[in-house]
C-alpha cells in the first residue's frame, strides 16, 4: 500500500514513517516537505495521502484543495496541530476523510492509524463528543476507541452495496469515481448514496463522515 | 487649585516657556476669532446709536456718511477678519488684530469731532457708548493687552480730551475736566482689570498646556505598554507554535518506540517519556492558548448551546481523568437551559476549570459539577473539596503563570495557566466569573450566562413535575369567585398551595395562622376595598411574602397608582408563562 505523507517537518515525518514501520501492514511511504513536491507521485498509485495542515507558504485549505485535485482516488487525511473544530469541519467539506490532531497520546495515534490503513475514518473525540453536524444517535455512542472500531463492518439497515458505496463516499471519491470503480451509472450511486444518508440520519457527505467517524465504521477495501 | 495643579504640572515636565507662550497665544487668537460675530453685532448696535446722537448735534449729513462707512466697515470685519489675521505674512497676528481693533476705535472716536455741537445729554450718550465699547473689551481682548490699549485707548482718550477742551455754554469747565479725569481713571481702572483677566487666562492656558502635555506623556507611555504587551504575545505565540513542532515529533517516536517489543525497564522508561512529553505539550497549548487570546484572534462563534447536554458529555469524559486520580466526578442538573455562546469554547472554560479542580484535590475528594437557574441567568457551578485558596491569593490565581501552593513549582502542575486562560474566556464570551474559597474548605467556581428560551419549549418543561417551583403557598385575593377559582386550579397544577379570599379583611384572617410564600391580589376589589392595602395588612403578619399586584386596569392613573406602590404588577389576562416566572423568582 502506498502511503504519501505530506509535512514540512523532516522529523515528524521521519518520527511518522518510522511508527508505520512498526505496523503491521506492508507500506511504501512516499514522503514530501511541501505540495509542489508532492505532485510527482500523483500518477503513481497513492493509496492514501496524509497531510499537514499548517506549511508555510500556503493555506491549509488551499493545500488541501490542491492534493484532492492532485490525488482524487485516494482518501486524504489531515495531520495538525491545530485542532479547532471550526478548521477539522472546513477541511472535511472540502473532501477531507479523516483528522489526526499531533497532539493525540500515542496509544491514539497508533489506533487513528490503523483504523485509517483499515479504511476507516478517524476524528478526534473531541469533535465527536461536541455538537457535531451528525444528529442524535450518531451522539449516543461517541465514546468508540477507534482501537475497537477498526473492524467494525456493516450498517443495520443497509445493503452491501449501498455501504460500498456510503464509504467510498465518505472516504472522498467523486459519484463519477464511483460509478467508474463500480461499474454503476452516477444515478445509481446517487440512489444509494441518499438511502444511506437516510439511514445514518445525515443529509449530506460531510455529516456522513462524523456519523461514519462516531460509529467507527470501517470496511477494508 | 489651578496653580498648585500647574504646578505640580510643570514641576513634572518642566514646561518650555516660549512653547507655552504660543500656546496661550494662540489659545487667545482662536477665541477672538470665535466670538467675531457677537461683537460685530454689539458695535452695529452701538454704531446705529451713535449716529443717531451725531445726525441729532450736527443737523449735516457727515453723520450719514460715517454711519455708512462703519456699516461697509463692520461687514467686511465680519467676513475678512479671520482671513486678514491668518493670512502668512511677517506682521505678527495679534499686532494685526490690534491694528484691527485701533482702526476699529478711531472709527468710533471720530465723532466727536462734533463735541461742540452735542447737547449735554448727547455728550452723556456719547460718553456711555464709548465707555460701554471699552469695557466691553476688556473681556472679548482676554486680557491681552497691546490689543486692548490699542482698543481703548483710541476710544476714551479722544472722549476725554473732547470733554477737556471742548468749550460749551450748558456744562461748566469745570464739570467737564471732571468729566476729563473720571474717564482717566476709568481707564487705568480698564487697564489693570485687563491685567488681572490676563493673569487669569494666562494662568488657565499655562494649566491646560501641562494638562495636554501630561495626556501626551500617558498616551505615550500607555502605547509603549500596549506595544510592549503585543510583542510579549507575539513572542510566546511564536515560540510555543515552535517548541510544538519538535514535541509532535516525539510524540510519534514514543508511538512508534511503544510497538517495540521491549523489556520491563525499557518500556518504563518509554512510559515516562510518554508523560514528559505530554505535560510539556499540554502546556505549550495552554501558552499557545493565552498568547492567542491576547491577540485577540480567537473569536467566538455564537449560537444556541443547550448547556445541559454540553455538561453531561463534558462530565463523562472528565470522569476518566477523575477515576485515575481517586476522585468522583458528579453533575446534577436542575432543568434543561439554553445560552447563546460559543460551544467549543464553554467546552474549554469547562475542561480548565475541571482539571484545576482535579489537580487540588485530594485523593478521595469530590469534584461536583451542576447547573441550575438563577434569575436571567445559567449558572454553572464547578466546585471542589480540594485544598482551597486563602482569601489574599484570591485575586491572583487568575494572574498568568501564578500558582499557589507551589512555589517549587512542582512541573507536572503545569504553568498556572488554566485559571487566566478561563478569565479570559468569560470575558471574551460576557460571562460573568466569580469564584468562593477558603484554606481547607474547596474551592467553586461560578459561571453567569444570560439564558436564552426557546420558544415555546421552555416555559411547559418549567410546569413540569420535575422542576417545581420554588413558590409553595399563595394567597390568591379577588373579589370574583370565578378567578379565585380559576388560579387556584392553575396554582394546584404548577405544584402550590392555595388559600384564597375575596377582601383585605378574609385575607387577613387567613394569613393569621398560615405560613404564605406569595401574595396574588387583584388592585381592584369590591366595596372600595384595594389590593394594596390586602397585601399591606397581609405582610404585617407575614413579612417575609412576597406580593404581586394584579391589575386589569389600563387607566393611566390608576397603572401609576399601582406602579407608586412598588409592588411587583402582572397586567390581565394573566398567562401561564408569566405566572410561572412570578412563582420562579427568587424577588419580588
Amino acid at each position: 500500500m502506498k502511503f504519501l505523507l505530506i509535512d514540512d517537518h523532516d522529523l515528524f515525518r521521519s518520527g511518522l514513517r518510522l511508527l508505520l514501520g512498526q505496523l503491521p501492514v506492508a507500506l511504501e511511504v512516499l514522503e514530501a516537505g511541501r505540495v509542489d513536491d508532492a505532485l510527482v507521485y500523483a500518477d503513481q498509485g497513492v493509496e492514501i495521502v496524509m497531510l499537514d495542515l499548517s506549511m508555510p507558504g500556503t493555506s491549509g485549505m488551499a493545500a488541501l484543495t490542491r492534493v484532492r485535485e492532485a490525488f482524487p482516488d485516494a482518501p486524504t487525511v489531515i495531520v495538525s496541530s491545530d485542532d479547532e473544530p471550526a478548521l477539522i469541519r472546513q477541511a472535511i467539506e472540502l473532501g477531507a476523510s479523516g483528522f489526526v490532531p499531533k497532539t493525540s497520546t500515542p496509544p491514539v495515534l497508533i489506533s487513528a492509524l490503523q483504523l485509517i490503513l483499515a479504511g476507516g475514518v478517524y476524528l478526534p473525540m473531541k469533535v465527536l463528543a461536541q455538537a457535531s453536524p451528525a444528529p442524535a444517535q450518531a451522539h449516543a455512542q461517541p465514546a468508540q476507541d477507534p482501537a475497537q472500531a477498526g473492524s467494525a463492518s456493516g450498517i443495520p439497515g443497509l445493503t452491501d452495496r449501498q455501504q460500498e458505496v456510503l464509504l467510498k463516499a465518505v472516504r472522498g471519491q467523486s459519484n463519477k469515481a464511483i460509478a467508474r470503480a463500480m461499474d454503476i451509472s452516477e444515478g445509481t450511486v446517487k440512489a444509494h448514496l441518499s438511502a444511506a444518508f437516510r439511514v445514518l440520519g445525515v443529509s449530506n457527505r460531510t455529516e456522513a463522515v462524523y456519523a461514519a467517524a462516531a460509529r467507527g465504521i470501517g470496511v477494508a477495501g | 487649585m489651578a496653580r498648585s495643579g500647574s504646578e505640580a504640572a510643570s514641576g513634572a515636565l518642566a514646561v518650555d516657556e516660549s512653547l507655552l507662550q504660543a500656546f496661550v497665544r494662540e489659545r487667545f487668537i482662536s477665541t477672538w476669532l470665535r466670538q467675531i460675530p457677537s461683537s460685530m453685532a454689539g458695535q452695529f448696535f452701538a454704531a446705529a446709536a451713535f449716529l443717531v446722537i451725531w445726525l441729532n448735534g450736527s443737523g449735516q449729513h457727515w453723520p450719514l456718511i460715517w454711519g455708512a462707512a462703519m456699516a461697509v466697515l463692520l461687514l467686511l470685519r465680519l467676513s475678512l477678519t479671520e482671513r486678514l489675521v491668518r493670512m502668512p505674512g511677517s506682521l505678527p497676528a495679534e499686532t494685526r488684530i490690534s491694528l484691527l481693533m485701533a482702526s476699529q476705535a478711531l472709527m468710533f472716536a471720530l465723532p466727536l469731532l462734533d463735541f461742540a455741537q452735542f447737547s449735554a445729554i448727547d455728550r452723556a450718550g456719547a460718553s456711555i457708548i464709548l465707555v460701554a465699547l471699552a469695557t466691553a473689551s476688556v473681556a472679548t481682548t482676554a486680557g491681552f493687552r497691546l490689543v486692548f490699549l490699542f482698543y481703548s485707548v483710541p476710544l476714551l482718550a479722544p472722549l476725554g480730551l473732547a470733554w477737556a477742551f471742548t468749550e460749551t455754554p450748558v456744562i461748566s469747565s469745570t464739570a467737564s475736566i471732571g468729566m476729563a479725569m473720571l474717564i482717566l481713571v476709568y481707564q487705568l481702572y480698564l487697564i489693570g482689570l485687563s491685567r488681572q483677566i490676563g493673569l487669569v487666562v494666562e494662568e488657565a492656558g499655562r494649566f491646560r498646556f501641562s494638562q495636554d502635555r501630561l495626556n501626551e506623556a500617558l498616551q505615550q507611555a500607555l502605547d509603549a505598554a500596549e506595544s510592549s504587551s503585543r510583542a510579549k504575545t507575539q513572542f510566546l505565540a511564536a515560540a510555543s507554535h515552535d517548541l510544538r513542532q519538535p514535541m509532535h515529533s516525539m510524540n510519534v517516536l514514543v508511538a512508534a518506540l511503544s510497538l517495540k517489543s521491549l523489556d520491563q525497564s525499557a518500556r518504563e522508561i518509554v512510559g515516562v517519556l510518554d508523560a514528559v512529553n505530554q505535560s510539556m505539550t499540554r502546556q505549550l497549548d495552554s501558552l499557545l492558548d493565552i498568547s492567542k487570546l491576547d491577540a485577540g484572534i480567537v473569536v467566538p462563534q455564537l449560537s444556541l448551546c443547550q448547556l445541559d447536554t454540553l455538561l453531561q458529555s463534558h462530565v463523562l469524559s472528565a470522569r476518566a481523568v477523575a477515576g485515575e486520580r481517586g476522585l468522583s466526578c458528579t453533575l446534577s442538573i436542575d432543568t434543561p437551559l439554553a445560552v447563546r455562546s460559543d460551544e467549543s469554547l464553554i467546552r474549554r472554560v469547562l475542561s480548565n476549570l475541571t482539571d484545576n479542580a482535579f489537580k487540588f484535590t485530594p485523593r478521595g475528594g469530590e469534584v461536583a459539577l451542576s447547573l441550575r437557574r438563577e434569575g436571567d441567568h445559567a449558572l454553572i457551578e464547578v466546585r471542589d473539596s480540594g485544598i482551597g485558596i486563602a482569601p489574599d491569593m484570591h485575586d491572583r490565581v487568575f494572574e498568568e503563570f501564578y500558582q499557589i501552593g507551589n512555589p517549587q513549582r512542582d512541573r507536572t502542575r503545569g504553568l498556572g495557566l488554566g485559571l487566566s486562560i478561563v478569565k479570559r474566556l468569560c470575558d471574551l464570551l460576557g460571562a460573568q466569573l466569580s469564584m468562593q474559597s477558603a484554606p481547607g474548605k474547596g474551592t467553586r467556581f461560578q459561571i453567569r450566562l444570560p439564558v436564552v428560551m426557546a420558544p415555546g419549549a421552555a416555559p411547559v418543561q418549567t410546569s413540569t413535575p420535575a422542576a417545581p417551583p420554588r413558590t409553595r403557598s399563595v394567597l390568591v385575593v379577588d373579589d370574583e369567585l370565578s378567578v379565585r377559582r380559576s388560579m387556584r386550579f392553575l396554582l394546584e397544577e404548577l405544584g402550590c398551595t392555595v388559600f384564597d379570599a375575596a377582601g383585605t379583611r378574609e385575607a387577613t384572617r387567613v394569613a393569621a395562622d398560615r405560613s404564605i410564600d406569595l401574595i396574588l391580589s387583584d388592585m381592584r376589589l369590591a366595596d372600595g376595598d384595594n389590593g394594596i392595602e390586602a397585601i399591606a395588612q397581609v405582610r404585617r403578619l407575614q413579612p417575609q411574602a412576597r406580593a404581586v399586584l394584579i391589575t386589569g386596569d389600563t387607566a393611566p392613573e390608576r397603572l401609576r397608582e399601582a406602579q407608586a406602590s412598588g409592588l411587583a404588577l402582572l397586567h390581565k389576562p394573566v398567562n401561564l408563562d408569566s405566572l410561572i416566572q412570578v412563582l420562579d423568582a427568587r424577588q419580588p
